[in-house]
């Protein structure tokens, strides 16, 4: 039987046996009270019997009424008890009989002695009134005293019945207490028996177990709740097998879970650390764009402490508006919200501060998703980039400015370039015009020189429509004053011949050449007026700006230059072509000699460079053969080329050998020329007769013995001339032979390059070895064509050549 | 700044470098590109820049002058000069075998001063340490 069973049953037996007692001892005090009922009853009869006989005899005494009716309702109580009276066993019920039957005698006996009072008409003698009394009397005495008796015997009956019932009920209660503790205690012995035999067990299974041996199992002896307990025991032991099999694992998790933990930590507190470091404010709401969070550097920005802003909609704390309309600023959180895409702010976006300060930001703003994808909220990220605003304005201006005053350079670069290419005054001036009219996008212009000792000012060139004719002139002193201003005052002026300013007649002029507003600027080399430059647009009123004015001055401040340095330049070309071509004039025939020659200078338009030739006959068939290139060109290089030159022809007809003669021309060129200047000659004595050369070359390029045996090179190591005092010179002797030809040239020819490629000394050679049949007149021309055509025409250096050839068989040397 | 831009635009003809040679008291001056006549004042300029103090010597390389007109050889005489006016000797670097190389020759502007020519820094290093340059 289970436990719990055995239990409820001993509860049950255990109410029974209360239940029990309970009603006995109930039904005990019941009894017992109605015992005492009856017992008083009893009594009371047994005194009421006492009474009457009392009543009887004094009634018997003095028949009076009243005692009668004392005696009758003494006797009416004793009744009303007798009625009362329940016996509750034959033995009451026999005494309770006898007890009534004494009393109905004793009612009879008395009502005969009642009705013997009260009959007048009988009256008795005395003797028999007296007998009459005696009998009744002592019928009456033993009819109450055996009511009294039996009365008596019945309550004594009724004690004792009293008694019986109380040792009965005490009995019982006895005998079941003892039965309910025999049984308590046996229950009690047999399952404390079982359930510490069991916990032993158990205590026992538990030990094993806990020193770690899991396939202990506990036998399970009962179906009861023990059994049960043995079983779930058993279950545990298993599980905690299972359990502890994956120990191993389990600790491997928990490791893992506490690295993931302290990671996660970790990174909480370096996001918390780098959120508050980050130099950009950071602003996180929730999805209803309620703030969350505000950074330091968000917070300062803002003027909004971070207690403040939480759960504020973030445009009570964000205010931004767009700082070029002032109206209120898309808000980047609601749009990040809706779109769920990353959202810039616009460009020009001010953040009015909690204060009402007012600060450029930039950047952007991101939805936070959960790791679902949910939208949860948005991330703003902002920085003040007021200052950095302020520098871009500040380097947008700055490089507007670089890029004007680039592009003003670069046209003056362009300007220079141009300018500097043409080297006589027409050639400047028509570059100037051109330049002008492109960079200033002017639709005419006027350039004019003054002449000061007239005060005339020339028209030298014009660009436009209705441009003023060149070599028009004009006074002067007859025109605007504003004009005049420019060349007196030396100042650009922007005349507006509309205005008030401007004199009827100039108004009238400027309206006959159509002339609404021009900007005049003068032409000025160290401190001089040359001329002005006259722009305008006929018929408009043209906005010249600043700029425009810049520059205009700038071109007209290098033209000036470039016309001062042409002038300069006429004038010495001038004198230096007229000294040119009197050093490269040769004989028109000699004796005994064929020949031919011609120079081309590099600079187009100019025959001053440095090449030069010299044919002279020094008599006796002799004849002196110069080429030469001195450094440098123009007066300087003529200067030196007459001084080289002349000292050879001088020393040469003083009879001097060509070693000898270039060592006096060193000297004489290193006296004449400025430092590092140096002259390459080649200069030999040819005796038409003989055929004999004797040369000396100073550091020039080789001549060419062309034969028709061959190519000759003519190597003469001799130094340059005019550089190094004292140096000493040697020379060489060769033979021609009639139909040889002797070619001397410059560098001009050998250094004439195609792209990076030179014409060099074998292209040369091989020219020559193909044109033997060329007339040694045109030999020159010929080679000057083959530079031409291999260089494409574009000559870097001047070319001189002369090429020689005995005209008669020279006789025998010897 | 017009003047920078010029100057710049030069630039791009010759290139001058200027440092110290791997000898004491030697500067090591490098020409390279074409040397025409826009360049010689420029280089004729660097003069006291090339002559520091303590300076003795000179080596002046033009392995990389791809052409070198008459202004570039009245610049090398003008160096010359100086150096030859004040005491410093002079060593130069000449590809051998090129254009150039055959041009001094023929000019003869080394010989007949002495200048040793050499076809490599480390050669003309190695002359002037043993002394052969002076």
């Amino acid at each position: 039987m289970r436990i719990r069973t055995q239990f409820i049953v001993a509860m049950i037996i255990s109410g029974l046996v209360l239940l029990i007692v309970a009603v006995s001892v109930l039904w005990t005090n019941q009894q017992i009270e109605r015992l005492n009922m009856q017992e008083e009853i009893a009594i009371s009869i047994e005194r009421g019997a006492s009474e009457l006989s009392y009543l009887s005899n004094d009634y018997l005494l003095f028949r009076e009424d009243q005692q009668r009716t004392r005696w009758e309702t003494k006797w009416s109580s004793i009744s009303r008890d007798l009625a009362q009276l329940k016996p509750s066993s034959p033995e009451q019920q026999i005494i309770a009989d006898n007890i009534k039957a004494n009393h109905q005698r004793l009612k009879a006996v008395f009502d005969n002695v009642a009705s013997a009072s009260h009959d007048t008409t009988r009256t008795p003698a005395a003797e028999s009134v007296q007998s009459f009394t005696q009998v009744s009397w002592s019928r009456m005495a033993v009819q109450n005293q055996g009511i009294a008796f039996d009365a008596l015997q019945l309550s004594q009956v009724i004690r004792d019945r009293k008694d019986q019932v109380r040792h009965t009920n005490s009995l019982l209660i006895f005998v079941l207490l003892g039965a309910f503790s025999a049984y308590f205690i046996t229950n009690y012995l047999i399952v404390q028996r079982r359930l510490l035999a069991s916990i032993a067990d158990l205590q026992a299974g538990t030990k094993v177990i806990g020193s770690g041996n899991l396939d202990f199992a506990l036998e399970v002896k009962r179906d009861d709740e023990i059994g049960e307990l043995s079983h779930a025991f058993n279950q545990m032991t298993a599980d905690l097998k299972g359990v502890t099999a994956s120990k191993a694992e389990l600790e491997v998790e928990i490791a893992e879970r506490k690295a993931a933990q302290q990671a996660l930590h970790a990174e909480q507190e370096r996001l918390s650390v780098t959120l508050g470091s980050i130099g950009d404010g950071v602003i996180a709401t929730d999805t209803e764009a309620n703030i969350v969070l505000l950074n330091g550097v968000a917070e300062e920005l803002t003027g909004w402490t971070l207690e403040e802003a939480a759960g504020r909609p973030l445009l009570e704390v964000f205010n931004i508006i767009n700082e070029t309309t002032r109206e209120p600023a898309e808000d980047p959180v609601d749009k990040a919200l809706k779109t769920g895409v990353i959202v810039g702010l616009a460009n020009h976006t001010a953040l009015i501060a909690k204060d009402g300060t007012e600060r450029s930001i930039a950047d952007s703003c991101a939805p936070i998703r959960a790791l679902d994808g949910a939208i949860i909220g948005a991330v703003l990220v902002f920085r003040d980039v007021t200052e950095q605003m302020r520098l871009e304005a500040e380097r947008e201006r700055l490089h507007r400015q670089v890029e004007d005053e680039l592009e003003i350079s670069n046209l003056l670069l362009r300007a220079a370039d141009t300018l500097a290419e043409p080297i006589d005054l027409n050639g400047v001036l028509e570059s100037l015009a051109d330049i002008v009219l492109d960079v200033t996008g002017s639709r005419r212009i006027g350039i004019y020189l003054l002449d000061k000792a007239t005060h005339e000012l020339q028209a030298k060139a014009a660009r436009g429509e209705s441009a003023i004719p060149v070599g028009s002139k004009f006074n002067l002193k007859q025109l605007a004053p504003q004009f005049q201003s420019v060349v007196y005052d030396k100042q650009s002026r922007v005349i507006d011949y509309e205005s008030a300013d401007v004199a009827e007649e100039n108004r009238q002029r400027a309206e006959s050449l159509n002339i609404k507003v021009s900007l005049s600027v003068p032409l000025i080399y160290k401190g001089d007026v040359l001329g002005i430059l006259a722009l305008d647009n006929p018929g408009e009123r043209q906005n010249v700006t600043e700029r425009d004015i810049e520059l205009v001055e700038g071109i007209a401040a290098q033209a000036a230059v470039a016309i001062e340095n042409a002038r300069l330049y006429e004038a010495e070309r001038r004198i230096a072509d007229t000294l040119q071509e009197a050093l490269l004039t040769v004989p028109e025939g000699m004796n005994g000699l064929g020949y031919g020659y011609m120079y081309r200078s590099a600079t187009e338009g100019a025959k001053v460079g440095g090449d030069f030739y010299d044919l002279f006959e020094l008599g006796g068939g002799r004849v002196g053969i110069t080429l030469g290139d001195v450094s440098g060109k123009g007066l300087q290089a003529a200067t030196l080329t007459s001084v080289v030159r002349s000292t050879i022809r001088a020393y040469a007809l003083d009879g001097h050998c060509p070693s000898k003669i270039m060592a006096k021309a060193n000297e004489a060129v290193r006296l004449a020329s400025g430092p590092a200047s140096f002259i390459t000659v080649f200069f030999g004595l040819l005796d038409t007769a003989t055929g004999k050369l004797t040369y000396c070359s100073a550091g020039h390029p080789p001549a060419i013995l062309h034969q028709a045996a061959g190519v000759e090179l003519l190597r003469e190591h001799s130094p340059i001339i005019g550089a190094f005092a004292g140096m000493s010179y040697t020379e060489e002797e060769t033979y021609l032979q009639k139909g040889d030809s002797l070619v001397l040239y410059t560098d001009g020819v050998t250094e004439a390059r195609h792209d990076e490629e030179f014409y060099g000394e074998e292209r040369l050679i091989d020219f020559l070895t193909q044109a033997q049949e060329i007339p040694v007149k045109e030999i020159p021309q010929a080679i000057y064509n083959d530079i031409v055509a291999y260089s494409g025409g574009k000559l870097l250096d001047d070319i001189a050549i002369l090429a020689i050839s005995l005209a008669g068989e020279p006789r025998d040397r010897y | 700044m017009l003047f920078s831009l010029f100057h710049w635009q030069v630039n791009l003809v010759i290139d001058i470098k200027l440092r110290k040679a791997g000898v004491p008291n030697v500067n090591m001056l490098t020409l390279s590109g074409e040397f025409d006549l826009s360049d010689q004042e420029r280089a004729q300029g660097l003069l006291p820049e090339i002559l520091t103090e303590n300076c003795n010597g000179v080596i002046v390389d033009l392995t990389g002058v791809t052409y070198m007109e008459e202004a570039g050889i009245e610049t090398l005489i003008y160096y010359l000069q100086e150096f030859t006016r004040i005491g410093v000797y002079m060593a130069a670097i000449v590809k051998p075998e090129s254009g150039l190389m055959n041009k001094l020759k023929r000019l003869g502007i080394f010989d007949c001063m002495g200048i040793k020519v050499f076809s490599s820094v480390g050669e003309a290093e190695a002359a002037i340490e043993a002394g052969r340059c002076k």
